[in-house]
C-alpha cells in the first residue's frame, strides 16, 4: 500500500512542478497576504476629523478648541462659510464630528457656570460615532478640569472646600497593538484554510474534467489511497506556511508565541485535515472547476471567515449564528492558534478544541472517500 | 456639609450633547449591511469571470473563438454582460433581505445606486476576465481570483477596519481595491442620502478601474490572437 501511495505521490509532485506558477502562488501568496493584511487589520480608531462651528469667539472658545486639537484624538478644523453648510460636513463624509460651540460660551465660563456645546455625531459607522463621543467627553472633561482646578484655587483663597473626586482613567495595554496581537495569528488561520482549500477542492474535479480519472480509476490505487496521495502534497504545503509564517509573525508584527511551538504544530496539522477533507469532499460534490471554485468560495470560506469569530466575536451573534458557529472548524482553530499565542496555553486548555477538529477531520475525510467509492462504481 | 457645598461656586464645566445622525442607535447592523453587500458582490462577480477564458484554454476550444470574426473587445464584453445582469438581481435580492431582516432602508437615490453597481460590476467581472486572460490553469485562475477578492474585500476595503488607520503604503494598496469605493457609495446613498456631488471622486474610481481591467483584458487577449 505504502509503495502504491508512493508512486501516486510522484506522479502528484511531477504535475505541481509542472505547474511552477501554481506552487508559486500557493507558498508566496499566503505570506504576501498575512504581511499586508496584518498590517491593515487594526481597529483603533485614531483621528476623527472634527469640524467646529465656533459661534463665541471667545479667549475661552479658543482654548476649548485648542484643548480639542491637542487630546490627539482629533482632526480639527474650523468651518468656514454659513451655517446651513454644517450639516453636508456629514453627509459628504467629510467630517465624523461637528462642534457647535454657542455665543455666550466664554462669558459662561467666566461667570463659573456650566456651559454646554452641541456635538453631531456621524453616526453611519457605529463604532467610529461611539469612539467620537468618548474622545470628545474625555477630551472635553481635561478641559473643564483646568477650570475647575482655578475655581478650587480661587475658592481656598476665601477659605471654602471644594468637593474633589476625580476620575483619572489609565490605559493599561495599548489597543492598537493588541488589536494586531490578536488578528495576526488568526490571519495565518484563515489563509491557510483559504489556500489548502482551494487546491484540494480542485483535486479530484480537475482529473474528471480533464479525462484522467478513468486512469486512475484503472490503476489498482484504492480509493483512500488514492485521497492520501493527493492530500499528502497539500498537508506539506500547509506546514511549510506555518513555517514560514512564524517568524514572518515575530518579526514584522512581534507578536509573541507565549505556547509550545510543537503544539502549534501537532493541532495545525489537524486543522489541516478539515480543510483539505473539506475541499476533498467539495471535489466529489461537482463536475466542474468552476462549481468547485463557487462552492468553495460561497459556502465555505465566506461564512467560515465571517461566523468563525476571526472578526466578529462569536459570543456577540445571535443565538441561531452562534449554534451554526459550533460546526465551523475555523473556529476552534482560532480559539487553538490565539491561545497558544497568546495566552500560551497548553494541551489541558485546548484538548476539548483539539479533539473536536480531529472528529471533523476523520469525519469530513471519511466522508469524501465515500462518497469518491460511490462514483468510481 | 450641604451648606458648605452650596456656597461654593458652580463648577465651569462643559458638556458636550451628542446628536446622533443617521444612526441614532449606533447600530452596527446597518453599517454592516452596505459593506457586506460590496463584498458579495465583488466575490460573486471576481469567481463568475474568472475561470471564462481559461477554461476555454484547458480545453482547447480558445482557437474556436479566435478564428472566429470577433474582436478581442467584443470577446470580453460577452463573457462579462451575462454575469452583469446577473449581479444587479442579486443586487436587489440583497437590498430585500437588508429591509427585511436589518430594516436597513435605502434613503438616497436609487438612480445613483444602479450606476454605482453596474460600475463596481463592470470593474468586478473585468478583473476576473483579467485573471483568466493571464492565467494558464483553472486551479492557478481560482487561487488568484479568491486572492485578489476574497480578504482585500474584507479587509482591505474599509468594511471592517478604517482605511485612515491603515500604514500608508496599505492605504496605497487600497486604492486599487475596487469594493473600497463601492462600499464608500453604499454607505453613502443607503444611510445618509449623500449626493452625487460628494461622491463622484469615487464613482471616477470605479470607472477608471473597470476600464482599465477590461482594456487589460482586451490587450491580453488580441495578444493571444
Amino acid at each position: 500500500m505504502l509503495n502504491r501511495i508512493r508512486c501516486l505521490l510522484i506522479k502528484e509532485l511531477t504535475q505541481i512542478r509542472r505547474d511552477p506558477r501554481l506552487f508559486g502562488i500557493l507558498i508566496m501568496a499566503p505570506i504576501i497576504q498575512l504581511v499586508v493584511m496584518g498590517f491593515a487589520t487594526n481597529t483603533d480608531i485614531r483621528e476623527i476629523a472634527l469640524a467646529i462651528r465656533d459661534n463665541d469667539r471667545s479667549f475661552h472658545s479658543r482654548e476649548y478648541i485648542r484643548a480639542l486639537a491637542a487630546s490627539g484624538y482629533f482632526r480639527v478644523a474650523a468651518l468656514p462659510g454659513p451655517v446651513a453648510g454644517d450639516a453636508r460636513q456629514l453627509v459628504a463624509g467629510r467630517a465624523g464630528l461637528v462642534l457647535v460651540i454657542p455665543p455666550g460660551f466664554g462669558r459662561q465660563l467666566v461667570r463659573r457656570a456650566p456651559a454646554t456645546v452641541q456635538a453631531l455625531v456621524d453616526g453611519a459607522d457605529s463604532n467610529f460615532g461611539m469612539q467620537g463621543v468618548n474622545y470628545l467627553n474625555q477630551a472635553t472633561r481635561l478641559f473643564s478640569a483646568r477650570f475647575a482646578r482655578e475655581v478650587a484655587v480661587d475658592a481656598r483663597l476665601r477659605g471654602l472646600a471644594l468637593p474633589a473626586v476625580a476620575a483619572e482613567t489609565r490605559v493599561w495595554y495599548n489597543p492598537e497593538l493588541t488589536s494586531r496581537y490578536y488578528m495576526v495569528p488568526a490571519l495565518m488561520g484563515v489563509l491557510l484554510l483559504v489556500t489548502t482549500m482551494l487546491v484540494s477542492s480542485m483535486a479530484l474535479v480537475k482529473e474528471r474534467e480533464e479525462g484522467t480519472m478513468e486512469q486512475l480509476i484503472v490503476t489498482p490505487l484504492r480509493p483512500m489511497e488514492i485521497i492520501l496521495g493527493k492530500l499528502l502534497p497539500f498537508v506539506v504545503i500547509g506546514f511549510a506556511e506555518v513555517t514560514l509564517a512564524l517568524p514572518l509573525m515575530r518579526l514584522i508584527f512581534g507578536v509573541p508565541l507565549r505556547g509550545s511551538v510543537l503544539l502549534l504544530y501537532a493541532l495545525s496539522g489537524v486543522f489541516l485535515l478539515t480543510t483539505l477533507g473539506l475541499g476533498l469532499f467539495v471535489s466529489t460534490l461537482v463536475r466542474t472547476q468552476q462549481q468547485a471554485m463557487l462552492i468553495a468560495a460561497f459556502f465555505v470560506m465566506m461564512p467560515f471567515i465571517l461566523l468563525s469569530g476571526f472578526i466578529f466575536p462569536v459570543e456577540n451573534m445571535p443565538p441561531a449564528f452562534q449554534v451554526v458557529a459550533q460546526f465551523i472548524p475555523l473556529k476552534y482553530y482560532l480559539t487553538i492558534i490565539r491561545g497558544i499565542f497568546l495566552k500560551g496555553v497548553g494541551w489541558h486548555a485546548l484538548w476539548r478544541d483539539g479533539l473536536i477538529l480531529l472528529a471533523w477531520g476523520v469525519g469530513i475525510l471519511s466522508l469524501a472517500a465515500l462518497k469518491f467509492h460511490k462514483r468510481l462504481d | 456639609m450641604l451648606a458648605r457645598a452650596g456656597l461654593a461656586p458652580a463648577l465651569p464645566l462643559v458638556t458636550p450633547a451628542p446628536r446622533v445622525w443617521f444612526n441614532p442607535e449606533l447600530e452596527s447592523a446597518r453599517f454592516l449591511v452596505p459593506g457586506l453587500i460590496g463584498m458579495l458582490l465583488m466575490i460573486s462577480s471576481v469567481v463568475a469571470t474568472a475561470l471564462s477564458i481559461v477554461r476555454e484554454k484547458e480545453r482547447e476550444t480558445i482557437e474556436q473563438l479566435m478564428v472566429s470574426p470577433l474582436r478581442s473587445e467584443e470577446l470580453v464584453l460577452g463573457k462579462t454582460l451575462p454575469y452583469l445582469l446577473i449581479g444587479l438581481a442579486t443586487m436587489a435580492l440583497i437590498l430585500l433581505l437588508g429591509w427585511q431582516l436589518f430594516g436597513v432602508v435605502v434613503r438616497g437615490s436609487w438612480l445613483l445606486l444602479g450606476l454605482a453597481t453596474v460600475l463596481f460590476l463592470f470593474a468586478g467581472l473585468g478583473l476576473g476576465v483579467l485573471i483568466s486572460a493571464l492565467t494558464r490553469s483553472q486551479q492557478v485562475a481560482f487561487q488568484v481570483a479568491i486572492i485578489a477578492s476574497l480578504l482585500p474585500a474584507i479587509i482591505l476595503s474599509g468594511l471592517i477596519f478604517p482605511i485612515r488607520n491603515m500604514p500608508l503604503p496599505i492605504q496605497g494598496l487600497s486604492l486599487l481595491v475596487a469594493p473600497r469605493y463601492f462600499i464608500e457609495i453604499l454607505r453613502g446613498v443607503i444611510l445618509k442620502d449623500t449626493a452625487f456631488v460628494e461622491l463622484w471622486p469615487n464613482f471616477a474610481a470605479l470607472l477608471a478601474l473597470g476600464a482599465a481591467y477590461n482594456l487589460l483584458a482586451a490587450h491580453k487577449m488580441k495578444q493571444g490572437l
